[in-house]
């Protein structure tokens, strides 16, 4: 994230139309250990790794790094970084090399490119191993 | 990429395996919650009550241990009541005590380190004692977070009944709300095939039990021994070989299957072990299906229970009282009145099974204060966990 932006405390509408497949509960599950490119308007690029316990990892294009907080709430996802935060329209999946452009609550926009994401889980049955290990 | 390590991390044997996801306690949103403080509009659960012991333990730790000079101390000598001089003097200091005499109040001090510490008992000064304080409190602070972040994979409610394994500790407790009703020592997973933590609900029992041994294993172990055995040892063993794994799989006899390409890895053979004498599962199994096949189960091989490092199976948990477990689970004596293998009775109740690996827990879960069971990282867990909490990405 550009943490040069203002703090947020609205939700914004996602710029890219939904259809109503897509507009599920996020979880963010595909983000865990992965890392997302961001593009700001201004032109500012920032890269975030996040981490499996709700940490997040920010590099700027100059290399600076800066942990931070995140989690996902609401089909926002959100940043928190010290004492400000910052959250975006988060209503559809990363995919892998896809841009998502995304509205966070001061009406920045950002396009959103995630290098890599985790799959789908598979949600119920689960797979079973045939036969006991002993 | 980073993140690809960060995730390899996070699938491995460090954390905890959701069978059903309605014990997944979502940790990593409540995690940052915590972190960030964000409390509007979220509803937090509670921590489970393993994760408060924790916390009042830790809280009760700081306050008695961690403030005291943390000064490196000599090995030497056993010193016991009375002894005197300036390495007196220096334990007494690390201990926040002002003396160079052994004196009662030394004693006292060593007797509650030994005992929060689970080092052996007694007020004696020994290496083992002094390599503890060496150690220091930070080192046992972030042992206890550690072991903490373990509980709080766990769901905020467990459960009015559920089982708890600790794999590290290599005991199975059985527990009704925040009681611990019974407890077993168990056998767990070789280093080479560790125990997986595992969050599930115990759906049924089965009597009279084949085993059916995974191909893997089947592959790696016992190809080879049938190859070197011959037909007696498959007969003596009670070994089925079955044309696979639909219910209606036809059983080949010994000389239909290619014993050597199932060794090489080019057949895959289903094997099992008829119920009776010498199976691998004993007399009745616990199943709460699962894709790493790890359930618990019944052994006729009793002797290992005797030992302390009872990590010695092939991923499975086996039980040494586990009629025991039996007559808890299902609230009455399941028997079999006949042969028939494989009969199924199910688990009415919903009843979790949390397999987890503590390396340091209170002693006392309803008492933290009694100090805490320390164990061997017999599968060198907490190191993998500490680095993936401490830094994600490197």
């Amino acid at each position: 994230m550009n943490y040069k932006l203002g703090l947020i405390t609205m939700l914004a509408a996602p710029i890219l139309a939904m259809n109503p497949a897509q507009a599920q509960e996020q979880t963010g599950q595909e983000l865990i250990g992965r890392t997302v490119d961001v593009q700001f308007a201004n032109g500012a690029r920032n890269s975030v790794a996040f981490g499996s316990s709700g940490q997040a990892r920010i590099t700027a294009a100059d290399g600076t790094l800066s942990n931070a907080n995140w989690f996902v709430r609401s089909n926002q996802l959100c940043m928190q970084m010290g004492a400000m935060s910052e959250c975006w329209g988060y209503n559809q999946r990363f995919e892998a090399g896809r841009a998502l452009t995304m509205a966070s609550t001061c009406n920045e926009t950002s396009q959103w490119i995630a290098r890599s994401v985790n799959p789908t889980p598979a949600i119920a049955p689960p797979a079973v191993e045939q036969g006991e290990r002993g | 990429m980073q993140g690809e390590f960060a995730y390899a991390q996070y699938n491995g044997d460090i954390v905890m395996h959701y069978i059903d996801q309605q014990l997944h306690p979502d940790i990593a949103v409540r995690e940052a919650i915590i972190a960030g403080n964000f409390d509007e509009n979220f509803k937090i659960s509670p921590p489970n009550f393993i994760e408060a012991s924790f916390d009042k333990a830790l809280t009760d730790y700081q306050n008695k241990w961690a403030k005291l000079p943390q000064d490196k101390l000599e090995r030497g000598r056993i010193l016991r009541l009375g002894a005197r001089g300036k390495r007196i003097a220096k334990i007494n200091k690390r201990l926040g005590l002002v003396d160079d005499v052994f004196n009662a109040n030394l004693a006292n001090r060593i007797r509650d380190y030994r005992q929060v510490h689970d080092l052996p008992s007694g007020n004696h000064i020994d290496d083992e004692l002094i390599d503890s304080l060496n150690r220091g409190a930070a080192y046992y602070i972030n042992k206890i977070r550690l072991n903490r972040h373990r509980a709080a994979e766990l769901p905020s409610n467990l459960g009015e009944k559920f089982i708890l394994v600790d794999v590290a500790s290599q005991q199975l407790y059985m527990y009704e709300g925040r009681n611990l009703v019974n407890q077993m020592r168990v056998i767990v997973g070789t280093a080479d095939n560790p125990t997986p933590m595992l969050a599930g609900y115990m759906r049924y029992s089965v009597l009279n039990p084949y085993w059916n041994i995974p191909t893997d294993l089947t592959r790696d172990r016992y190809a080879r021994r049938v190859i070197d055995g011959g037909k007696t040892y498959f007969m003596a063993n009670r070994f089925e070989a079955l044309s696979g794994w639909e219910e209606d799989a036809k059983i080949l006899s010994y000389s239909e299957v290619d014993w050597e390409a199932v060794e090489s890895g080019k057949q895959k053979l289903r094997l099992r072990q008829r119920p009776g004498l010498g199976n691998g599962m004993g007399d009745i199994k616990f199943m709460f299906p699962n894709k790493y096949g790890v359930y618990l189960h019944d052994t006729h091989n009793e002797t290992p229970f005797k030992l302390d490092d009872r990590a010695i199976s092939a991923g499975c948990v086996r039980l040494e009282k586990p009629w025991l477990l039996a007559d808890w689970l299902h609230g009455k004596r399941i028997e079999s009145d006949n042969s028939k293998p494989e009969q199924i009775v199910n688990v009415e109740q919903k009843i979790p099974v949390y397999i987890s690996y503590f390396t340091t827990i209170p002693k006392n879960l309803n008492s933290p204060n009694d100090g805490f069971s320390m164990r061997k990282d017999i599968y060198g867990r907490d190191v993998r966990l500490r680095k993936s909490l401490e830094s994600p990405f490197s």
